[in-house]
């Protein structure tokens, strides 16, 4: 099977769906608000803004017009637009060009939320996402372009709201997000070596969220770190902590441990975003602590 | 089109024009300029690296959660 870069896959997606379907059309740069209204009319936009950090400048068009559109108009009206971003850090892009964005979206009803972490699944997102009649955002983490994966020439889609386990286990649930996903599957296979196993849970979209797929591994494993690399205020590791405290209470033997940035906008400088984004030492730490 | 509407170059056409300021002394801007972006490069690849410590600083100007 081929092997393909997480961006040239997204890039066939895009081929093949347009290929295959006419009201399909890309838009770009950064001109995502009117893709809201293409989408209204019956076309199926895929819009692009080029860093995650600038949707402050369609805020309102996403959130208080696509993402409601469906809702008040009585479910008389439809938004089957893609808005596509590059996002996350690791590049010394600094604070304006480095930040996640999906926790924040997440939280609007309305909207579907997808972050791949490799190149097969960001292919097979990306053509249910362009497929989905509900406005979808596509968060790309962009220090994952390059990473290739075995990725098939025929389209192919991959359902929202199902998780990927990337590693199985039994002493630790440790579901991640976006390029946390590969760096923590790496910390698991150096614990693998010390006898500790874990699951390792990519939820691979935000909204809808496999919560079952998180509850069931944390009932059968009663501990449960979150990794990801946004701020810890009212982001993606507080929200499954609250899931599993809520819903898994009785299943957990120790506390819930939560990976994250620091409260404060990325870094420029190499040495202090390597000390902001969580890092393989600081995610040991957290799966060693639920075992403390 | 750019290059039709560059405030620093209209800038500069209109001081010549009007005399206002001479095209020496827009000259003396330019390389005082120059010079102070260069040192700064200088002085900014010489001085110490941030420590990890800092990686909060400067977030606010104060803030402090009741504990």
């Amino acid at each position: 099977m081929p092997e393909k870069t997480m961006r040239d896959a997204i890039n066939e997606a895009l081929h093949q769906a347009m290929e295959q379907d006419e009201s399909v059309f890309v838009i770009g740069e950064d001109v995502a608000g009117c893709s809201g209204s293409a989408a209204l009319v019956g076309m199926r936009p895929v819009a692009e803004i080029m860093f995650a950090d600038f949707i402050g400048v369609c805020m309102d068009q996403i959130v208080n017009q696509m993402a409601k559109f469906r809702y008040m108009f009585g479910g008389k009206s439809r938004c089957p637009a893609v808005i596509r971003f590059s996002a996350g850090g690791g590049f010394s892009a600094a604070g304006q060009h480095s930040q996640a964005m999906y926790q924040v979206m997440t939280s609007f009803p309305g909207l579907k939320v997808v972050v791949p972490s490799n190149a097969y699944d960001a292919k097979g997102l990306m053509l249910s996402a362009i497929q989905d009649d509900d406005p979808v955002l596509f968060f790309e983490p962009k220090i994952l372009y390059q990473e290739t994966a075995e990725v098939p020439d025929e389209m192919y889609t991959i359902p929202f709201g199902q998780a990927n386990f990337v590693r199985e286990g039994d002493d630790v649930t440790v579901v991640a997000f976006g390029q946390m996903v590969p760096k923590t599957a790496a910390v698991i296979d150096a614990l693998a070596e010390e006898g500790i196993s874990c699951d390792l849970i990519d939820p691979r979209t935000t909204s809808p969220l496999d919560e079952g797929a998180i509850l069931e591994s944390v009932e059968a494993t009663g501990r449960l770190v979150i990794v990801d690399e946004a701020p810890p205020r009212c982001g993606l590791t507080a929200d499954i902590a609250g899931l599993a405290a809520d819903r898994a209470f009785k299943s957990l033997k120790a506390p819930i441990k939560q990976v994250c940035a620091p409260h404060s906008p990325t870094p420029f400088s190499p040495e202090l975003e390597a000390a902001y984004l969580p890092n393989a030492e600081k995610i040991t730490a957290a799966i060693k602590a639920t075992l403390a | 089109m750019r290059e039709n509407h560059c405030p620093l170059k209209n800038f500069r056409q209109r001081m010549s024009e009007t005399g206002e300021i001479s095209e020496a002394e827009l000259d003396a801007i330019d390389a005082e300029v120059l010079a102070e972006i260069d040192q700064s490069v200088t002085d900014a690849k010489a001085a110490a690296r941030p420590t990890a410590e800092q990686v909060t600083e400067d977030v606010y100007i104060q803030y402090t959660a009741t504990a």
